[in-house]
């Protein structure tokens, strides 16, 4: 199997519970730290990823290749950024504009996080299609590959919840982030890895 | 059969044997909010609300004696009263963690003509001092909102809202809300303080996150009182103000004016005042918690 494909899709994993972690301590000095505060970011990165799944497959379609992959975490990194220089403007304007804070938290959510965690979700569904060699094993290798990024996942969540949020300050984490995302796009374009030799075969 | 027999009551005789020892504690009312459950129990003659059930590192948020008695349980209720040294009849008033209410009960009484408002982010908790604290908000002068207390602050900096005295005892199951400890929010409280007015804070001192949390108070403000008992030195006190605090010994002359009518509340103040410093006793170098950084439950283990 590719390894280069399971790291990225690790990584991946890793960054979208860094990302959604930060979502309430981005969120709660205007939202507050209520229960409804992390329903409005769970619901934006579930509907975000549910999104991302759709564009990821339907793009896998389309001569599938690791330059086109390492894009994808590219421009993830790249509309990480927005989100990093803009919080507290945006949570200041939406906080004036949407006294309730229910719906506040949900339109600052779906502003900040909407699109990166939609191309972040984009990840899964194409590393799937890299990683496929036939359609008896594609069970397998789907479920291995989603065993790498959950697992990814959950260190991230304890990771940035038990250590990084000790270690550093929130924007520095999230920069952190893009810039890891944005190393492993570009190794991923300037060394393109060919699909898994079964495939090659049959075409 | 028989072996699932023996392990259950095994089993059974296990769990008896690591049930809490109940003594004469007695669960008046549990309930499940959105944040914790909320526990008020009646023991040793004190009714108590807690946000957890074990005994152990169990924190009571509000007590008071089941008697009915007017005196103050908690040694950081005491160390609270000294805010009538620093105040002169305010008149408006806002309490940031109501809990049981104990110590609105209490403002209310020493200051009869003040608008006070609490805010409190659990419906149930509001719910339980009515019930069980005698905690009451009929009238105009008083008002409860449900809401966080953070945003409840901010929103008041925008309507031009404007306290004489703040009392800061927002608190969860852990400790103070790390949105609640940063320098932004305190910035924002201090935006609606009138000016020469008191903000107070309950906080520990039994922690790592001490020198954080003071030296951010510290950079927000500039001089601090803090106050907490010689003996007891976990709980702390914290009096700020948006302008130059009264000398010490200016405050005697309050502390013994107060000294009779202090004492149906069990509270010497004359012990509160000397509890009284403005010592630096904190580590000056420590980072400050700000919305960038606040790993305070992270600092406090």
């Amino acid at each position: 199997m590719n390894t280069l494909v399971l790291i990225c899709a690790f990584i991946m994993g890793f960054s979208i519970m860094t990302v959604e972690l930060l979502g309430g301590k981005i969120l709660s000095p205007y939202f507050g730290g209520s229960v409804y505060v992390w329903g409005s970011i769970i619901t934006v990165f579930m509907l975000a990823l549910s999104v991302g799944y759709l564009f990821g497959g339907k793009l896998s379609l389309n001569e599938p290749n690791t330059r086109k992959y390492g894009m994808i975490f590219i421009i993830a990194a790249i509309t990480i950024l927005p989100l990093v220089l803009g919080h507290e403007a945006i949570s200041d304007w939406i906080f004036m504009l949407i006294e309730d804070p229910r719906y506040g938290s949900l339109v600052a959510s779906i502003i900040l996080f909407l699109l990166p965690t939609t191309i972040m979700g984009m990840i899964a569904p194409y590393s799937v299609r890299l990683l496929v060699a036939n359609a008896e094993s594609s069970g397998q290798t789907a479920g291995f590959l989603y065993f790498v990024s959950t697992l990814g996942s959950a260190l991230g969540t304890i990771m940035t919840s038990f250590y990084l949020v000790l270690w550093f300050e929130i924007d520095h984490i999230l920069y952190g982030v893009a810039s890891v995302l944005a190393v492993v796009g570009i190794v991923s374009v300037l060394f393109p890895k060919p699909l898994p030799k079964a495939e090659l075969v049959n075409e | 059969m028989n072996s699932i027999l023996r392990l259950s009551v095994a089993l059974l005789l296990i769990s008896f044997a690591f049930m809490p020892s109940s003594g004469n504690a007695k669960l008046l009312e549990e309930e499940r909010s959105l944040y914790q459950n909320v526990y008020v129990v009646q023991e040793n003659g004190y009714i108590c609300m807690r946000f957890r059930k074990k005994k152990h590192n169990d924190l009571s948020q509000s007590c008071i004696y089941d008697d009915g008695s007017k005196q103050l349980v908690f040694d950081y209720y005491k160390l609270a009263m000294s805010a009538t040294f620093f105040l002169n009849e305010p008149k408006d008033i806002l309490v940031v963690g109501l809990g049981g209410g104990v110590l609105v009960n209490h403002y209310k009484e020493l200051y009869p003509n003040a608008n006070i408002t609490s805010v409190e982010i659990d419906p149930v908790v509001t719910e339980m001092a009515k019930k069980y604290f005698n905690y009451t908000d009929d009238g105009a002068q008083y008002k409860t909102h449900v809401r966080d207390g953070r945003v409840f602050v901010k929103r008041a900096q925008r309507k031009d809202q404007r306290y004489d005295f703040i009392l800061l005892d927002a608190f969860n199951s852990d400790y103070i809300p790390e949105h609640m400890m940063t320098k932004e929010y305190l910035e924002e409280v201090k935006s609606i303080l009138k000016p020469g007015g008191i903000i107070m804070a309950n906080t520990f001192s039994s922690s790592a996150l001490f020198h954080h949390e003071s030296e951010t108070y510290h950079q927000v403000f500039g001089e601090l009182y803090q106050v907490s008992f010689k003996d007891e030195k976990t709980n702390r006190v914290i009096v700020v103000s948006n302008e130059k605090l009264p000398q010490k010994r200016s405050l005697l002359k309050r502390a013994n004016e107060y000294k009779g009518l202090m004492m149906q509340y069990g509270v010497d103040t004359l012990k509160v005042f000397d509890a009284i410093s403005n010592d630096i006793n904190w580590d000056t170098s420590a980072k400050i918690l700000t919305d960038q950084y606040s790993p305070a439950n992270l600092l406090k283990n």
